[in-house]
């Protein structure tokens, strides 16, 4: 079936060591992942684990020195091979992106107005009509008194109304596909809670897919349709986000669940998953996980797991049949009340 | 009644407008109490004058109005004379959110924890060495890690470095100021579980500012709400988070992702505070 909007093949992104060398580090390893049109996908991870560097391939957003090999296809073309004028075009008309801090990403000297309207009239909307759509837009995004804000500077609008004018900005030029990395960490929880929301309805109303960045599998899960869990640059597990909160399959994924506080709950001890999260190249011979894992055999140490598929989903665990049941999920640890 | 240990009261704090700006109330009449070996909370979003409560509590801020006083005895928290600041620091140390910027990058470990020993009475000069080892260890550090500076440690290594700055001083009460936000999940579970081990062992009361009621759920047994300046509720933990009686503290519940949550577009203004 080829009906995915967007298809990453074998991707795996290395950076320079840094010195005079000609060494490599890899920071994402082997990863693939699907995106159908309309469709969301939250991609979960630590520091480290190569989810921002994931989104960013698919623009072919790189940093100078960083090398990718692998196959990116946005809704048929290859991204990797596009031509710089299909590149720009696939930047500016298909794909948009919002990022975690939006002060970073927005010009601080012009007015917020000026930067909305910039992509429309770039692409021969007159600057009427451009301030139309866009006061529209605001007024989707909650943004009720859209003029005055439109003539402000960046610097007079909170952190949360800032983030819904990127949306806003991200959305004009009627993408088919967002990258959104951390879009709401940096917000309140009733700021993240309406972000959310309104993205939702924006995806719902435009048949917009999405591919989600977060540190937060309780938020990927409860937002996107698909959630994928990556750990030092590599898929550990993907499964439909509600199965993935009821049967998490690998042992990180299960961690990564129970070691959250809750809000019901008081542990005596938090279950912790021990060290410290690492990135593709400090990983030895074996399963990456394997020096934090509690369910570890000596096959965990001399072979990498493949990413296969189980339980409707796939995970990369020697271990992933006996394990079925035995995982803790949020629910056995605490039993949920309300 | 449990003794109060750290007793703020009336407190306020404006900010100055500059150039045709006008001031802004960042705390507007909070007062609470914390007992000894007690763990607090106070919880808001950003503005509600969570943090710059802290920043006066331990003498970073001056107040506009009010008190705090440690064991009964007022603090003079507007000082910045010598003595005064070292006699708060003796009583009241703060772990801040960033362990990227709250350590000297030039000192090695070892030197920054010496410093603060240097402020523990009951802490003899010829057995800092001894010390800085017992308290690397409480932390889950390594004695490896001494001679380290902070840009050899990761973030979770560098806050357990702070907390322990924090603790060297021995002092009555540990101001939190988001420790753990900043934290990979993982590492925060382990962080977490360090705090609360550290108050069972030494009995150090704990002042912990977060946005994260389920944080907040696991750390402290009372907790203060703050918003716009403002405490609008307070009790047990238990009480404030399973069963709020303000608006504002219902609606934060509601907001934190879980399984089978859905997020939310209210525009409804909340009456009153």
């Amino acid at each position: 079936m080829n009906e995915s909007l967007l298809q990453v093949s074998d991707l795996t992104i290395t950076v320079p060591e840094g010195g005079y060398g000609e060494a490599r580090r890899a920071v994402v390893t082997g990863v693939n992942l699907k995106v159908g049109a309309g469709e969301a996908l939250g991609l979960v991870g630590e520091s480290g684990s190569g989810k921002s560097m994931t989104a960013r391939a698919v623009m072919r957003l790189f940093a100078p020195g960083v090398a990718a090999t692998g196959y990116v296809e946005f809704d048929g073309v290859d991204v990797f091979a596009m031509s710089d004028e299909a590149l720009r075009h696939m930047r500016a008309h298909r794909v948009a992106m919002i990022f975690q801090d939006p002060r970073a990403h927005i010009n601080p000297v012009r007015t917020v107005g000026a930067f909305l309207i910039e992509g429309l009239c770039a692409s021969g909307v007159s600057v009427a009509d451009a301030e139309r759509r866009v006061l529209s837009l605001l007024a989707e995004v909650g943004i009720s008194d859209g003029t005055r804000r439109m003539a402000q500077l960046p610097h007079e609008l909170s952190g949360g109304l800032l983030q819904r004018v990127m949306i806003a900005s991200a959305v004009s030029m009627d993408p088919d596909l967002l990258l959104a990395d951390e879009p709401t960490t940096a917000l309140d929880v009733t700021t993240q809670s309406e972000v959310m929301a309104i993205l939702a309805e924006l995806r719902a109303e435009r048949g917009l897919a999405m591919l989600f960045i977060t540190h937060d599998l309780e938020l990927a899960a409860a937002t996107c349709d698909v959630t994928v869990v990556m750990y030092a640059g590599a898929i550990v597990e993907q499964q439909l986000s509600p199965k993935l909160l009821t049967q998490p399959h690998h042992p990180y994924s299960s961690g990564l669940m129970v070691s959250r506080p809750d809000l019901d709950v008081v542990q005596q001890r938090l279950p912790v998953i021990e060290g410290q999260p690492i990135a593709a190249f400090e990983a030895g011979s074996g399963c990456a996980f394997a020096p934090r894992c509690t369910y570890v055999l000596p096959i965990c140490r001399d072979h990498v797991p493949a990413l296969s598929s189980f339980g409707g989903g796939s995970v990369a665990c020697h271990r992933a049949a006996d394990l079925v049941g035995v995982l803790p999920t949020t629910t056995t640890i605490g039993g949920s009340h309300d | 009644m449990t003794e109060s240990l750290l007793s703020v009261c009336d407190l306020h704090k404006v900010f100055r407008g500059r150039r045709g700006h006008e001031d802004v109330v960042a705390v507007d009449g909070v007062s609470f109490e914390l007992s000894a070996g007690e763990s607090l909370a106070i919880v808001g979003e950003s503005g509600s004058g969570k943090t710059t409560v802290a920043r006066m509590i331990v003498g970073l801020e001056r107040p506009t109005g009010g008190t705090v006083s440690v064991r009964g005895v007022k603090l003079d928290v507007g000082s910045t004379r010598a003595r005064d600041r070292r006699e708060r620091a003796r009583r009241v140390q703060m772990v801040f959110q960033d362990p990227y910027s709250s350590l000297d990058r030039l000192q090695s470990v070892e030197q920054i924890l010496s410093d603060a020993l240097s402020l523990n009475p009951s802490v003899a000069s010829s057995k800092r060495s001894d010390e800085v080892r017992r308290l690397l260890s409480s932390v889950g550090l390594q004695e490896r890690h001494s001679q380290a500076r902070p840009g050899a440690l990761s973030g979770g290594q560098r806050q357990r470095v702070a907390i322990a700055r924090a603790l060297a001083v021995g002092p009555d009460v540990v101001v939190l100021d988001e420790a753990v936000a900043a934290l990979d999940v993982s590492i925060q579970a382990q962080v977490l579980n360090l705090l609360k081990e550290l108050r069972e062992t030494t009995g150090t009361a704990y002042l912990f500012i977060s946005h994260d009621l389920a944080v907040v759920n696991q750390v402290s047994e009372r907790c203060v709400v703050m918003r716009r300046g403002r405490v609008v509720e307070e009790g047990t933990t238990e009480v404030v988070l399973h069963h709020p009686s303000h608006e504002y503290t219902r609606r934060l519940r509601d907001a934190v992702p879980r399984a089978g949550w859905r997020p939310q577009r209210s525009y409804e203004v909340i009456e009153g505070s």
